[in-house]
């Protein structure tokens, strides 16, 4: 068995994460399901079924990466980087892993996998990560490669609005 | 401390080093809302990170080299980056925490301790086992005492 924590940059419905990491883990939709990081009730019963696949527990955070998946798995050494790369593209949403990074100790480092198939390490500002309301906060150099990295729609998009 | 400048000059820091964050390793720092990594050094309360991050500027720690110092039987490390920041890595009174262990330090202290309402949480949750609780409890203990 295993877990850890990703976060988003975007938020996907309840529908669409379960598709996208069902697709990646090649199991049917029915097998992944999504709850909320605080109903133990559920984790516990969900989990009871051994069909389940794939609980992703979702919570909030401030700042970049606002979307928090607690993802647990039954097998005990995923292929995590591959996980992670498919959902990135399927959902368009970059996401940020620590598991993967060179030094655990240096908890400012993350690694980004972006819908366009990079992975980039990129550090965020670790006195937010560690507020009382925790948040995921690019440093400015980590923000101009992130923006760098986001597709042209949606570079335009941002232009526009801002 | 005794050592003479030239093994404090030895033992410096070639480069601007800077104290570890207080809120991310001091154990009585972590709440109900704080967010685990892949590892998590937590440093015991009673152990002044800022002061001996001044010693290793000084020049009163010992060098390992690989950017490594050792000053009050603890190590710590240096992050490449611009300020140089310092973690707490091993010694006496540095724990580093799984994230399930952490996770389960911060559900000890959302119950207020080893609640029937902690014990029912972890009972639902097949990666809270009973080894990952009882670190996490011997920490919440810890700093419970403080």
């Amino acid at each position: 068995m295993y877990g850890t924590d990703i976060y988003l940059d975007q938020t996907s419905s309840t529908t669409d994460l379960a598709s996208a990491f069902a697709q990646v883990l090649g199991v049917s939709t029915k097998r992944v399901v999504v709850m909320d990081q605080e109903d133990y009730e559920q984790l516990g019963s969900t989990w009871a079924n051994p069909k389940i696949a794939m609980v992703l527990r979702t919570s909030s955070l401030r700042g970049d990466f606002p979307v928090a998946l607690e993802i647990r798995l039954r097998e005990d050494t995923p292929d995590l980087r591959t996980l992670l790369s498919g959902a990135a593209r399927l959902l368009g949403a970059s996401i940020l892993t620590d598991e993967l990074v060179v030094n655990p100790l240096f908890t400012s480092d993350w690694l980004m996998f972006t819908p366009d198939g990079d992975v980039i390490v990129i550090e965020a500002d670790e006195e937010e990560f560690a507020a009382d309301e925790p948040a995921i906060v690019l440093t400015p150099e980590s923000r101009r490669v992130y923006e760098a990295r986001q597709r042209p729609a949606e570079r335009l998009a941002t232009t526009a609005s801002s | 401390m005794d050592r003479s400048p030239e093994d404090r000059e030895k033992n410096r820091p070639k480069h601007r080093i800077s104290a570890p964050l207080r809120s991310r390793h001091a154990l009585e720092s972590i709440n109900r809302n704080s967010r685990p990594n892949n590892r998590n050094s937590v440093v015991l309360p009673g152990i002044d990170t800022g002061r001996e991050t001044e010693l290793i500027r000084q020049g009163y720690a010992d060098s390992l080299g690989n950017n490594r110092w050792r000053i009050n039987d603890r190590v710590y490390v240096r992050k490449g980056n611009e300020r140089g920041t310092l973690y707490p890595e091993s010694g006496e009174g540095v724990r580093s925490l799984s994230r399930f262990e952490f996770k389960a330090l911060v559900l000890l202290i959302s119950f207020g301790g080893y609640t029937e309402d902690a014990q029912r949480q972890f009972a639902r949750d097949d990666l809270l086992t009973d080894d990952v609780v009882l670190v996490a409890f011997e920490l919440y203990d810890l700093r419970s005492k403080k």
